[in-house]
C-alpha cells in the first residue's frame, strides 16, 4: 500500500455494501482506501484478507493494492471520533470522504398502517443524515480547518451518497422514511458545502437511481470519482442511467 | 476434526499416481484471512470435471460400502473412514506428494511427508463439537521417504495416537502442522443447514459461539496452521455433512521449538 504524495487518501463508509465493494474493487489501485465497515467487508485484499496463489505463494502481485479496513458502527457514541483518529494516525491526510453507509430498508405498509416505520425513524435519520454530517465535521475539526491552502491544492472534498429517492416521490413503495432522510441529506450537503468553503473543502451529493437494478454499482462508483476530480461544490449529482457513448449518464 | 479412526481393512494404494495440480485446480486465487486466526478458504477448488470424479468416488463409497464409515471417535459426532483405504481413485490426489508439498509451501512448514487423512460423515442433527486446536502429536513408521512419496498413517505397524505396535518397527513422533477440510458429496448447502466449521477467537469464549463459520460448500476448502490458538469446531447440522479431513505434520522438535512442549496436545 503506497502512501506516496501523489496518491489520494479516501475514506469510504459502508465499504462492504454494493457501492463500497464496487468502489474498492475499481479504485484500490488509485487511492489509499480506508474502508469503514459495520458488518460486511469489501471483497478485496486488506490487512484482514489477501489472495494466495497456491502454486506461487511468493507472488504477492494480486495483493499490491490493499485497503485498510476499520470495523465500526459510526452511529454508536464515540465511534466516528475513533475512526477519524485512526485514519489520521495512519495517513498524512485525507483527501476524499465518501459518506456511503446508510439505512436503506423500505416500509411497504406505509406510515399510517405501520408502526415499524416510526420505530426505524430515529435510526434512519441518525445514520443517513447525522452521521455523515458529524463524520465530515470531525475531519474538518481535527485536520482540514487549519489547512485551507493545502485542501484547495489537493482538491479535498466530501461525497455524500444520497439517492434519487431524495428528489422524487415513488408512490406505494414505502419509502417515506428512507426518502425523507435522503432529502434531508441533500440539504445537509448544501449547508456543509457552504460552511466548508471557508477552509477549501468541497461537499457534494450523489443521487443514484436503484443500483445495481437500474444502473450498475460500477457506474455509481465512477460518479464518486468524477465528483472527486471536479471542482464543483454544493451540488447533487444524479446518476439515473448508464453512460451514453456521447454523454456521461449523470446530471446535476 | 479430532481424530481419524483406526481400521484393519486392507489398504488400497494408488498414492504414486501422478497428479498435475496446475491442470486440476480451477483457479489460483485462494483467500487468506487473518481473523480470528490465520486461515485460508477456497471455493471451486478443482475444475468441475475433476470434482465430479471426487464426488462420484465418495458417493459410490457411501452407497456400496457404508460399513467402512465407523463411528468410533470419542467425543466426536461423526463416522469416518481412513483415506488410505480409498487411494485407488481420484481421492488419492490428497495422498500425493504434490498436494503435500503445495500445502507445506503455502504455510511455510518444514513438513515430514507424513499425512493423516480420512473421510467424515455427519448425520443430520449431529452435535456441535467443542473447540480444539489440532496441535496434537501423531506417530509414523520411522523410515526415509522418497522425494515423491507421502506416508499415510498405517495402524498395522504404528498406532497414530500412541506409537509403535510391533516392537521391531521404529517409530517417529510428529506433530500436526496444518489442518485442512475439503467438502464434497453434500446436498447443496443453504444458510440454516448448519454443518459449518466454526472458528473461535479463544477457547474460553466458546460459549459465545464462533467468530466465523465456514460453510460446507462442495468443492471448497478451509485450512489453517495448527497452533495453540487455532480453535475450531464442527457446528451442528440439519442436512448431511461430508468432508475430507487432512493433516500435514512437522517434526516434534520443530513444534516444541515453535510452540513449547506444554502446547502439544497428547491423545
Amino acid at each position: 500500500m503506497s502512501t506516496g504524495e501523489a496518491r489520494r487518501v479516501c475514506v469510504i463508509t459502508g465499504a462492504g455494501g454494493k457501492l463500497g465493494n464496487a468502489f474498492c474493487k475499481q479504485y484500490a489501485a488509485d487511492y489509499d482506501i480506508v474502508a469503514v465497515c459495520r458488518t460486511r467487508v469489501p471483497g478485496v485484499p486488506s490487512q484482514f484478507e489477501s489472495y494466495v496463489d497456491p502454486l506461487a505463494v511468493d507472488d504477492s502481485s494480486a495483493n499490491a493494492n490493499r485497503v485498510f479496513v476499520v470495523m465500526s458502527d459510526l452511529a454508536k457514541p464515540g465511534e466516528a471520533d475513533r475512526v477519524v483518529d485512526l485514519v489520521l494516525a495512519r495517513y498524512d491526510g485525507v483527501d476524499l470522504v465518501v459518506n456511503n453507509a446508510a439505512e436503506t430498508a423500505f416500509h411497504p405498509a406505509g406510515l399510517v398502517d405501520n408502526d415499524a416505520a416510526f420505530a426505524d425513524f430515529d435510526r434512519f435519520f441518525k445514520v443517513n443524515v447525522s452521521v455523515p454530517a458529524q463524520f465530515g465535521a470531525l475531519f474538518a475539526r481535527k485536520f482540514w480547518t487549519s489547512r485551507a491552502h493545502e485542501n484547495r491544492e489537493r482538491n479535498r472534498n466530501i461525497v455524500n451518497v444520497s439517492s434519487l429517492s431524495g428528489n422524487r416521490v415513488y408512490p406505494g413503495g414505502g419509502q417515506a422514511v428512507y426518502a425523507s432522510s435522503k432529502a434531508a441529506l441533500n440539504h445537509m450537503t448544501r449547508y456543509m458545502a457552504q460552511e466548508f468553503e471557508a477552509f477549501g473543502v468541497r461537499v457534494n451529493g450523489l443521487a443514484p437511481t436503484a443500483f445495481p437494478a437500474q444502473v450498475s454499482s460500477e457506474t455509481v462508483a465512477d460518479a464518486v470519482v468524477r465528483l472527486d476530480r471536479e471542482s464543483v461544490t454544493g451540488k447533487i449529482l444524479v446518476v439515473d442511467r448508464e453512460p451514453q457513448p456521447s454523454g456521461d449518464g449523470a446530471s446535476s | 476434526m479430532t481424530q481419524f479412526k483406526e481400521s484393519s481393512v486392507e489398504v488400497a494404494n494408488d498414492t504414486e499416481r501422478e497428479w498435475n495440480l496446475p491442470d486440476l485446480l480451477a483457479h489460483r486465487q485462494w483467500v487468506r484471512r487473518e481473523w480470528p486466526f490465520p486461515y485460508i478458504v477456497a471455493q471451486n477448488v478443482f475444475k468441475a470435471e475433476f470434482y465430479q470424479e471426487l464426488d462420484a468416488q465418495f458417493r459410490d463409497l457411501e452407497r456400496t460400502n457404508p460399513e467402512m464409515f465407523r463411528r468410533d471417535m470419542k467425543g466426536y459426532d461423526a463416522s469416518a473412514t481412513e483415506l488410505s483405504h480409498h487411494c485407488d481413485g481420484p481421492l488419492s490426489v490428497f495422498a500425493s506428494r504434490s498436494w503435500h508439498d503445495m500445502l507445506a509451501k503455502i504455510w511455510g512448514v518444514q513438513a515430514t511427508g507424513d499425512v493423516a487423512a480420512s473421510l467424515h460423515h455427519h448425520e443430520p442433527g449431529g452435535a456441535s463439537g467443542w473447540p480444539h486446536n489440532d496441535l496434537a502429536n501423531g506417530w509414523y513408521p520411522d523410515r526415509e521417504l522418497k522425494p515423491d512419496e507421502v506416508q499415510l498413517s498405517n495402524s498395522a505397524e504404528v498406532n497414530y495416537y500412541h506409537g509403535r505396535v510391533k516392537p521391531e518397527t521404529p517409530a517417529r513422533e510428529t506433530v500436526r502442522a496444518v489442518a485442512l477440510l475439503y467438502y464434497l458429496g453434500n446436498p447443496e448447502w443453504q444458510p440454516g443447514d448448519g454443518g459449518e466449521t466454526g472458528l473461535f477467537t479463544t477457547f474460553s469464549g466458546a460459549g459465545q459461539g464462533p467468530a466465523v463459520v465456514v460453510p460446507p460448500i462442495n468443492n471448497s476448502l478451509v485450512m489453517f496452521e495448527c497452533t495453540p490458538f487455532s480453535w475450531h469446531a464442527f457446528q451442528t447440522n440439519r442436512t448431511p455433512r461430508n468432508s475430507l479431513v487432512w493433516w500435514l505434520h512437522r517434526t516434534k522438535e520443530d513444534a516444541v521449538a515453535r510452540w513449547g512442549e506444554q502446547s502439544i496436545v497428547y491423545w
